[in-house]
Order: structure tokens, then C-alpha cells, then sequence
């Protein structure tokens, strides 16, 4: 199939690049040393100088075609609380519902999983016991300048209207895996428009307009998605868009950023593979493989074009009843491309050029990272460690985005066979996972447990660096 | 076997609105067994629920949302002889019923209030209740079943042994006998014949007037263009405290699925009112021979769902039952069916933009979005039969069951012993 057009788009419907955070455009692969910081604004006027001072040291995008090549990296967001802490007060346009409300209400721990061990009442940070307002991701080449990054911040400094809630140190794992041995990442929406960016091959598969994840600019519908505002008389700088009738665009080249602190029962999940395994290793890798939707090395199960990165294949025509990649395994909820489809649905999503088209309006760009070090090979029982992923997410609309996927694709019991959710990351207790087969029947595991477990999360704003300086010049 | 799907609207006395309310309240909690009025009593009843419609043109009116099996006529009797006390409790708020009426009297009171759907769709064609959680049944215990024997290490290794083990096991269980008869086809060859023709009539109808009638339809063309233009798209967003109070409703614990229930005041005057009925028309038509198998315009999350116009005309109701979150079902409103539905809301106040009737309209999705929260209804009463299966799944236990009659080709059984 071929979707491979290339769209053009002009200037002012495309992310100001010079403006944007660089996460936007950057994975900084180069940086393995992290640190995520999670902080409560306690003095307003006091947290807008501090943002001011740290603004200085925010990374912003690489030049088109080119890696980041800073020595470290400094990101920053706030949730709907920090913004209100530091005086935000939108007019015109108000920030989606999602992020006003936050992750932590009644109906959204329903929607996303977050119950019984996942419940937020038992989150580390960012639920009712401890809310947070800003996030500052410290990225560097190793822990000596990461600690002196982070020094330099002034994040403990007397004065600084800041205090910690929560500091994740976060690493990469060898081969960009994750704790359970996967290669992560692979999949990403690459910015259609724009030079540089969009792969030359996966094009068809990965290509979505910019507005899906930035705001401001043109989304997969020819649309933007709505652009907070805030009175212009408010902005001493003068660095935001004028938006008429005299506001100004404080979302203008923002996105919103889901952070889920996910701890991984790496143990759990290998003895739970090699049991219904009988205990053959091999055997229980390719459970595993089946689970993910994945081989350990990123090598997709269903056919592939070998040039491109791993990641140019379909469902629809390569596997459209799951007999090579499972209609329920993980990576074909989270993205099922071209081919979504429940068992007994004879009908729907029939064609899949337009079933992509669907997709590619609730694609997130994943800028995650691993924390805790990896259990020990081979080992199935628990060390106690805390190990997992820092989930980030970022999109334009987290209902239609983040939370579509979260609840109707990797969390529905209707997705692909009936009962059965997320086999890797659904809040399974006693759940079912198929694997479709010929040999002679589909198999069908039993008594699957929860190997992913939340323990944090909030939904933040990533500012455009020109927003950033608006929120550091604001007064009372 | 044909559905049924209906509302009954009847207003509410003045004065007893409060208690209504506090009816439905008692009622909402546990629909299928509560005390008042425990609709899981009522045989052939797929989806039903209750709903105050506060702003109707003589004063409040209730509205009790119907999906049933067979007849309007077959079924009233059965829902007065299942559950009479619970609808004096409800109806006794309403002007015109008496609680000391036979229940003929009220069999015939809840006929004057019927509201025929005007389009409406089915997800599983010609399925009875009974039959959905019958083949829910046995779609659990074959799958039980093939466990064991694979446990066992007896599976067989050919498809049609596989087959014949299956059918053994039903025929051994004598709760699940009844699956080796070859249920009636979704809808017969005659039904669809039937359907078809009138289609083609319709349409050939349709087409014709317009095509004889040209004058006439270029200036009601010309006049639809311009109205379009002068009518006001109500951008607002939807009240947070409205959205917060729906959800607290939707997404339900050991529910698979959730029920939307719409009002919306159609554009003033005849010309809209009639566009609207013609369209409405359009898409029944439609919905009975292209859209018998599961999916509307390439949705198959709809397990009930409804338009029909209340209130003389003034206002459109829209009533469904689908599976998977509200914001699920509406982006594929946006994405898969804004067509459709654009001709069919446009014509309600404050729709989005649109031109020709069927273009923009839905495809504004967030502006959509916000409108249809604004038009929603709570809705305090839902009942579901079978909360736990979705659409899809139900067609997929009528394939399992369908499998184990008659003698398939060796391809045929392949198929089905993959899908098993």
C-alpha cells in the first residue's frame, strides 16, 4: 500500500522550530544520563524568577536533519496547578479539560487503568497525597555533569519557590531496551511537511502532520487544535503570537506531556512466560515475543521491509486474523497501523488505507526513559529494586490521543478478543491472553498478572521557550 | 426475528416531577433488579433506559428508551405483565396513567405514547436476547472445553476432528443442546429481497421527484445554501461541571459499553423539519439492507441506537447503545460516519458550520464534541442485558455456534477452527 505523499506545509502551520522544547525533536540518544524532577511550587513570584533563571539553560530543536549535539539537555513543564501557581490566567482559549482536570479524577482512573494497585491513592508522586507542578528533565553524558547540571538549576537553592516531591534518576539500557528485554521506541510519528524529519522510507507508516502533537501548527485533519491564549496585556515580553481581540497564543509550539511512572515486575514477567512454558527458555521467549507483539531485538513478527528501521509493515494484508503478530498483543493496540480489527468483526476497518488514516489521529511521540537498574539475567525472582519506565507522551489532545489509546485500544475488553486486555501493560488480575494459531487451535493463557504497575503520573504542558520567558516576566 | 426500537415519551404531571426524579433514583443503581422496577424481569428486552427531557413544550416529559425483541404490539404486554408496579411508580408521575387501570388500560396508554424510531440502527441483525446470552454460554464453555483438552493432551490435530470433539461436547451437555440446531439466518433472503425493493423504490422516489420537480429543488437548494450561512454555529464549550457529571456515569465497572441519550431542538420551520424527516428516512432505508451486518458506515460498536423526532416536530432525540468510551464512539462519528450524521444533526440548532447538508459539519470534531456534550441528556436509568459483550464479540459466539450445524466444506471448517 501507498500512502507516501509527502505534504507540504507552509510556514505558519508548521512548529516554529527556533521556538519549540527540543524533546519535540530530539531523543538526545547521546545524553544516557537522566534525571527527572518532580517539584511543588511553594512562593509564586518567587518560582516565576526561578523559571526565569532555568529558562536561560532550556534546550530547544536541532537543526533540520541533524542530531542534538548538546552537552546536556534541560526541559521544563508544568501542570495545571504550577501554571495557576505561577499566575497563569488564560483568556479566549483555555487549556484542554484533561490537563485543567489532571490525571487524578474518578472517571480518568477508571478510563486508564489506574485501579487497584495502580490506584493513585498509592502513587509516589502526583497523586491526592502528593500533587506536583513542574517538571524539569535534567539529561547528560554521564552522572558527574548530569549532578552538575542539576547543581546548576538552583532547584534547592534558598528562595527559589521551588521544593522536590520526587527526583527519578533515569538511564538508558543497552540497545534502547526496556526492563522486560525489549527494544523500545522504534515506532514513532515522524512530522510530515517538514525537511529532515520524516524518514525517507517508513514515510507511509510514521508520517503524521505536526498539529497532532504541536500546537499551533496542522493536525492529520487540516485542523489545529485549540492554542491556549492569555491576555496580551499580560505579556511584558512581547515574544507570543497575537491571536486578535487582544490575546495572545501561550500554547502557540507546546504540547501536552503525559508523564506515567510505570514500575515493570520484570520478575513476574519472566517466570510468568517460562511457566506457561513449561519451563523451556526458547519456548518462553517467543511467549514473549507474542506478548509484545515484537521480537527482543525490535524485529516485527509479521513481514517487513528490511530497510527501514524495523518498522515498515502493516497488519491488514500481512496478518489480518494474527496468526504471526497476536490482535491483541502490545504493540498492535498501541498502533495497530493499517489493520484493527476484533475478532467477529467481518465488517469494519475494512480498508486500510483509511483505517491507517484513523490511526494516525491517535499517534503519540514517545520520549520515555528506563530508571532502576536492570534485574540480573535470567533471574526470576524479585531483588526488591524499583525498576521500570518513565512513560512520556506527547500530543496535542490528550483525550482523542493518550487517552483513546489508553482505554479503547490497550485497555478494551472489545479490541480484539473478547475479555482480554493488554496482556503487557493492562491492569490484568487473572486476565487471558490468545495467541491465534493453527497448531491446531489458538492457545489460550490463563491466570495472567499485572506486570506493569502505575505508581505516578500527572499531565503537564511543554511551554515554547518564548512561553517560558512569558511565564518568568509575569507579575501579579 | 425482528427488533423493536422505540421510545415512550408522556409528560410529567406538574408537581411530581421531584418525585420522578427520586423514582429513577431509586431505580438507576441496580436496573436489572432493583425492587421498583427490575427490567431484567422483562423477557425480549435488549437495552432500555429512562430519562427526564426537562425542557419539553408543555413542561417536563419523561422518555423510556425501548430495544426489544419482536413486535411493538408483542411486547407492550409482556413489559406490563413483567413489570406493572415499577411503571405505576414511574408513570403515576406522568399525566393520563391510572394505577388502577386493567392492564389492557395500560398496555394501551404506554401504545398512545409511542414514538417509532425514524432511522434506526441494529449491530446484531436479527439476534434475540435469549440467543445472545445463550451463545455467550456456549462460546465460554467450548473454549473451557478446548483448554482441557489441550491440558489433557487430546486435542486432535485435523480441523474437522476438532470439529466433531466440539460438537460431542455440546451434544453431551444437555444446557447446550439447542446449539447443534441451525439457528434462522440474521435476516432471511426474503426479508433482504424485501428490504431491497423498497430501497430501490425509495430512492427511484426520491430521485425522480427531484429530477421532475427541478425547480422546485434548485430553489429548495438555493434556499437550503443560504440558510446555511445565516445559521449560527454554537461554538461554546461544553460546561466542565456537565461533562463531569455525565462521566460519573459512563465507563462503569464490568460494563463493556455505555448509552448516550441527545436533545436537540431542530431548526425552526417547515423546510428543516421536512429535510430532516427525508434524510432520517434516507438512512433507515439505508440502515435495513447495507448495514445489516454489524457495522454502520464502518462502525461496529453499535449495539442500539436511534433518531426520532419528539415533541410535534420540535425536537430531535437521539438515543444509542454502543460499546467502548463516549469519546471513542464520537471520534468515529468524526472519522468514519460525519456524512451521515452531519445531514442528520445540521438540521438541529447550533451545529456546527456545514454546506450541501452533508460537508463540514462534524468533520470540526472538538466543536462537534462540545455540541454533543451540550446536547446530552443524563441519563439515570440504563439498562443493558448483556454488559459484558461487545458487538463484535456476540457476532463472533453466532459464528461459533453457527459452525457446529450442517455440513460445512473442509475450507469452511478451517476457517472456523481458527477462529476458535
Amino acid at each position: 500500500m501507498d500512502v507516501r505523499t509527502p505534504i507540504t506545509l507552509a510556514a505558519a502551520d508548521r512548529p516554529d522550530r527556533s521556538g519549540v522544547q527540543g524533546m519535540i525533536y530530539a531523543g538526545f540518544g547521546a545524553l544516557p544520563a537522566g534525571r527527572f524532577v518532580l517539584l511543588r511550587i511553594t512562593d509564586g513570584p518567587a518560582a516565576r524568577s526561578w523559571v526565569g533563571r532555568v529558562a536561560t539553560h532550556v534546550t530547544g530543536a536541532p537543526d533540520p536533519g541533524t542530531r542534538s549535539t548538546d552537552p546536556t539537555a534541560v526541559q521544563l513543564a508544568f501542570t495545571a496547578t504550577g501554571l495557576a501557581a505561577l499566575g497563569v490566567r488564560t483568556e479566549g482559549q483555555d487549556f484542554g479539560r484533561p490537563f485543567v482536570e489532571g490525571m487524578v479524577t474518578t472517571h480518568r482512573s477508571r478510563i486508564l487503568g489506574d485501579v487497584g494497585a495502580s490506584a493513585p491513592t498509592s502513587w509516589q508522586w502526583g497523586g491526592p497525597t502528593a500533587p506536583v507542578d513542574v517538571l524539569v528533565v535534567a539529561l547528560a553524558a554521564d552522572d558527574s555533569a548530569l549532578d552538575q547540571l542539576v547543581e546548576g538549576l538552583g532547584i534547592a537553592a534558598t528562595g527559589s519557590g521551588v521544593e522536590v516531591v520526587c527526583a527519578v534518576p533515569t538511564r538508558m539500557l543497552p540497545d534502547a531496551k526496556e526492563h522486560f528485554g525489549f527494544k523500545d521506541g522504534i515506532s514513532q510519528p515522524r512530522f510530515a511537511g517538514e525537511e529532515g524529519t520524516a524518514g525517507a522510507h517508513d514515510t507511509n507508516w510514521s508520517a503524521v502532520a505536526p498539529g497532532e502533537v504541536v500546537l499551533g501548527a496542522i493536525d492529520q485533519a487540516a485542523q489545529r487544535a485549540p492554542v491556549p491564549t492569555v491576555s496580551a496585556r499580560r505579556d511584558s515580553t512581547n515574544a507570543l503570537t497575537a491571536s486578535g481581540r487582544g490575546v495572545v497564543e501561550l500554547g502557540r509550539d507546546g504540547s501536552y506531556l503525559v508523564l506515567r511512572q510505570l514500575h515493570q515486575d520484570v520478575a513476574g514477567f519472566r517466570s510468568w512466560t517460562l511457566d506457561q512454558s513449561g519451563g523451556d527458555a526458547d519456548r518462553a521467549a517467543e511467549l514473549a515475543a507474542r506478548v509484545v507483539g515484537r521480537r527482543q531485538d525490535g524485529t516485527p513478527l509479521v513481514a517487513f521491509d528490511d530497510g527501514a528501521g524495523q518498522n515498515d509493515f502493516g497488519f491488514a494484508n500481512e496478518d489480518p486474523e494474527g496468526l504471526a503478530c497476536p490482535l491483541g498483543a502490545h504493540v498492535r493496540r498501541a498502533n495497530p497501523r493499517d489493520g484493527r480489527r476484533a475478532i467477529g468483526d467481518e465488517t469494519s476497518q475494512t480498508d486500510p488505507t483509511s483505517t491507517l488514516k484513523n490511526t494516525k489521529r491517535h499517534r503519540l511521540l514517545r520520549r520515555g526513559r528506563a530508571y532502576g537498574p536492570p534485574l540480573a539475567d535470567g533471574a526470576t525472582v524479585d531483588d526488591g529494586v524499583d525498576r521500570g519506565l518513565l512513560f512520556v507522551g506527547l500530543n496535542a489532545d490528550i483525550e482523542r490521543q493518550f487517552e483513546f489509546v489508553q482505554h479503547h485500544w490497550l485497555n478494551s475488553a472489545t479490541f480484539a478478543r473478547p475479555g482480554e486486555i493488554d496482556p503487557l501493560v493492562g491492569p490484568n488480575d487473572d486476565g487471558t491472553f490468545t495467541v491465534p494459531g493453527e497448531d491446531p487451535i489458538r492457545t489460550r493463557y490463563r491466570g495472567l498478572p499485572r506486570f506493569v504497575t502505575v505508581v505516578g503520573g500527572a499531565y503537564f504542558f511543554l511551554p515554547s521557550r518564548p512561553a517560558l520567558r512569558y511565564l518568568a516576566a509575569l507579575t501579579d | 426475528m425482528d427488533h423493536s426500537v422505540f421510545t415512550i415519551v408522556a409528560p410529567v404531571i406538574p408537581g411530581r416531577h421531584d418525585e420522578l426524579v427520586l423514582v429513577l433514583g431509586g431505580i438507576g443503581p441496580d436496573p436489572s433488579a432493583n425492587p421498583t422496577l427490575p427490567l431484567g424481569a422483562v423477557p425480549g428486552l435488549h437495552f432500555a433506559s429512562l430519562t427526564i427531557h426537562d425542557a419539553g413544550p408543555g413542561g417536563p416529559e419523561l422518555i423510556f428508551e425501548l430495544n426489544v425483541d419482536g413486535s411493538v404490539a408483542e411486547h407492550l404486554p409482556q413489559l406490563v405483565k413483567g413489570v406493572r408496579p415499577g411503571l405505576d411508580a414511574v408513570f403515576g408521575c406522568c399525566t393520563g396513567w391510572s394505577v388502577t387501570a386493567d392492564d389492557a388500560a395500560a398496555v394501551g396508554y404506554l401504545r398512545r405514547h409511542v414514538v417509532d424510531a425514524g432511522a434506526f440502527h441494529v449491530g446484531n441483525t436479527g439476534r434475540s436476547v435469549d440467543r445472545i446470552q445463550q451463545e455467550a454460554r456456549l462460546w465460554q464453555a467450548v473454549q473451557g472445553h478446548l483448554d482441557d483438552l489441550r491440558r489433557d493432551d487430546t486435542l486432535p490435530g485435523a480441523p474437522s476432528q476438532i470439529r466433531q470433539a466440539v460438537v460431542d461436547f455440546v451434544a453431551a451437555r444437555p444446557d447446550l443442546a439447542w446449539a447443534l440446531v441451525a439457528p434462522a439466518p440474521n435476516l432471511t433472503t426474503k426479508e433482504l429481497a424485501d428490504r431491497k425493493a423498497a430501497k430501490a423504490t425509495f430512492f427511484a422516489a426520491a430521485i425522480g421527484a427531484a429530477v421532475v420537480l427541478l425547480p422546485v429543488t434548485l430553489i429548495g437548494a438555493g434556499y437550503l445554501l443560504v440558510r446555511e450561512c445565516l445559521d449560527k454555529p454554537d461554538d461554546r464549550d461544553a460546561d466542565p461541571e456537565l461533562v463531569a457529571l455525565l462521566e460519573a456515569f459512563e465507563d462503569l465497572d464490568g460494563h463493556v459499553q455505555n448509552h448516550l441519550t441527545s436533545v436537540i431542538p431542530i431548526k425552526p420551520g417547515w423546510f428543516r423539519l421536512n429535510l430532516l424527516k427525508l434524510v432520517l428516512r434516507a438512512i433507515e432505508t439505508l440502515a435495513r439492507t447495507d448495514f445489516t451486518r454489524g457495522s454502520l458506515g464502518g462502525i461496529s460498536s453499535i449495539h442500539f441506537a436511534h433518531w426520532s423526532i419528539i415533541d410535534d416536530g420540535q425536537t430531535l432525540l437521539f438515543v444509542s447503545n454502543f460499546d467502548g468510551s463516549w469519546e471513542s464512539y464520537l471520534d468515529d462519528f468524526i472519522e468514519l460516519a460525519h456524512i451521515g450524521l452531519t445531514a442528520v444533526w445540521s438540521n438541529g440548532v447550533g451545529f456546527p458550520r456545514t454546506h450541501f447538508l452533508v460537508t463540514e459539519g462534524a468533520t470540526h470534531g472538538l466543536q462537534f464534541k462540545h455540541w454533543a456534550r451540550r446536547s446530552q441528556k443524563l441519563t439515570p436509568v440504563w439498562y443493558s442485558a448483556y454488559p459484558t459483550l461487545g458487538v463484535t464479540g456476540i457476532d463472533a459466539n453466532s459464528a461459533l455456534r453457527r459452525g457446529l450445524s450442517g455440513s460445512p466444506q473442509p475450507e469452511e471448517v478451517q476457517t472456523w477452527v481458527r477462529q476458535l
